[in-house]
């Protein structure tokens, strides 16, 4: 594995796999997410109970459940970078942390829009909701790091550690708000997820959330070209990309 | 020179005591502001007993997370600075129990006081006597978990521009778990029920903190030096 | 049209609705654009950086006859 793996250290590499891989994700992207916002947005029922409201959940659970998928994933470059020293992994890192927190505000503003016609009020200390919110300063924490440092190689691998740490604590994290939440609020109202959601619901949550993924992917890939070539600049093989002349460096 | 790890460890905390006996500014400086902040709060809301018993637990712990942060750029930077961490990373010792020689003595300096001062605190924000024994507790098996957590902060950031919000930053949101964990003890302890339950989480969260972050420290030294 | 307006109205959480189908829509293709507008910077810093480069050269090839 680790020979098959070996190229793909190479930026220019890795940069040709990316390019390739991206306008098939982009397709797929949305193709998947059109169809399945489509179909939650028209043709599935209307919620018993909260009408037609709980449309929202089309975009506020994938964008909830990928933000915590996009802090996983990188974290688990973070450990690329400071275990085999792999350069382009601690690169993903700076080109996953802007989507997942995109992916969390989204969360947050939707949660917002959606807990307004639900429990009458903009913002609830919900558990959700809370958790999202530190989940967005841990991002921001760790885009500041990457950005805190003249040397890009050396705010990389902080980054990369701040990442771990903050993966080994996000569970606890999780746990405490949880803990918390149910503390103070005592049988909380957690509308958000039904207990058992109908079948022509569910498909379209379904899709959403393989669009929703599929995007993510796209987005992380997009940045990451970008990531790779500022790092790179000055290379011929970046020069005769960018604007199509090798420069004779 | 040879050394065991205790025998290192020790000789990191005398070290950094007999520097910080020198310039006592430096560590009064968080425990005065911790003061003013836990004063503020009376002149802010209105001395009535009953609001303040009600807020005291989030005031006192958000406060000591507040100045347990303020203290952390005088745990690795004066050493940055003279060169001195750089003779340290060179030695042929684990740089990882020097670090938890670093947070000891860290602790020694800002999280102790803190234990010390907390009936303090609770007489000043009208804490029943009764919650005053878990007002404590929680302060001393919490404030290592500000130490631990800090230091990996102070490392990481050592090299970084404006490091001093940075450091607050990249902390808060790791600390959060342990402010719900003492509040609700203390709040527990006040309405009379037993909070060992919260205390035995902190002290669980301090042991991983304390075992983790020496390596997550040394990681991000050997980071900056190079 | 009746029944698109309808659709629309969303039973009355049509604002709700479409305000979070909306923002969600721009701020992700806001990170798209982002990274459009990255790449433009990209490729104007390393056409500048190639200019320096082959003024630089020329300078060097020209200052060598005289020597």
């Amino acid at each position: 594995m680790w020979r098959w793996l070996h190229p793909l250290a190479k930026p220019e590499t890795s940069y040709r796999l990316a390019d390739k891989l991206l306008p098939w994700f982009s397709i797929l992207a949305v193709l998947v997410l059109s169809i399945g916002l489509v179909w939650g947005l028209v043709f599935a029922p209307a919620d018993y109970q909260q009408g037609d409201s709980f449309r929202i959940m089309y975009i506020h659970v994938p964008a909830a459940i990928f933000s915590m998928s996009v802090y996983f994933a990188m974290a688990a470059a973070a450990f690329i970078v400071l275990v085999w020293q792999w350069k382009i992994s601690g690169w993903f890192i700076q080109a996953a942390a802007p989507v997942g927190a995109v992916l969390t505000a989204i969360a947050l503003i939707t949660g917002a829009i959606w807990g307004k016609p639900t429990w009458g009020t903009w913002w609830v200390w919900d558990a959700r909701l809370t958790s999202e919110l530190i989940l967005l300063f841990l991002y921001a924490g760790v885009l500041a790091l990457y950005y805190a440092f003249e040397d890009s190689k050396k705010g990389m691998k902080a980054a990369a550690i701040l990442a771990l740490v903050g993966v080994v604590n996000l569970p606890i994290i999780h746990f405490s708000v949880e803990w918390w939440n149910t503390l103070h609020q005592g049988a909380s109202i957690t509308k958000f997820e039904a207990p058992s959601i109908a079948p022509s619901m569910l498909w379209p949550l379904l899709l959403a959330l393989l669009g929703f993924a599929l995007l993510s992917v796209a987005l992380v890939l997009l940045r990451l070209k970008n990531e790779i070539l500022r790092q790179e600049l000055g290379k011929p093989w970046v020069s005769k990309e960018l604007h199509g002349e090798p420069s004779n460096g | 020179m040879k050394l065991s790890s205790l025998s290192l460890i020790m000789w990191v905390i005398r070290r950094d005591l007999r520097v910080a006996n020198r310039q006592r500014s430096e560590w009064l400086n968080p425990l005065i502001f911790l003061l003013m902040v836990i004063t503020l709060f009376p002149l802010g809301v209105g001395p009535g007993e009953q609001i303040l018993s009600r807020i005291a637990p989030g005031i006192i712990w958000v406060a000591a997370l507040l100045s347990g942060l303020l203290g952390l750029d005088r745990l690795l930077r004066e050493d940055y600075e003279d060169g001195s961490l750089e003779q340290l990373v060179l030695q042929p010792v684990s740089l990882s129990m020097t670090g938890l020689g670093k947070i000891v003595a860290h602790w020694l300096l800002s999280g102790l006081p803190l234990v010390i001062l907390a009936p303090l605190f609770g007489l000043l924000l009208s804490v029943p006597v009764s919650a005053w024994w878990v007002l404590t507790l929680s302060l001393l098996l919490g404030t290592p978990m500000i130490s631990a957590l800090g230091a990996i902060g102070a490392a990481l950031t050592l090299q970084a521009r404006r490091s001093g919000t940075l450091v607050s930053l990249i902390l808060l949101p790791l600390l959060i778990p342990l402010l719900i964990f003492a509040t609700s003890a203390i709040e527990a302890a006040a309405m009379g029920l037993p909070a060992n339950g919260q205390l035995a989480i902190i002290a669980a969260m301090s042991v991983l903190a304390l075992t983790l972050s020496p390596l997550a420290m040394a990681a991000a030294i050997r980071m900056s030096i190079r | 049209m009746d029944k698109l307006l309808q659709w629309l109205h969303m039973g009355g959480y049509g604002v709700y609705v479409w305000s979070a189908f909306f923002v969600t829509f721009l701020l992700l293709a806001g990170l798209a654009i982002h990274a459009v507008w990255v790449r433009k910077g990209l490729a104007q810093q390393s056409e500048r950086l190639q200019q320096r480069r082959s003024r630089l050269k020329r300078r060097q090839q020209s200052s060598k006859p005289q020597e």
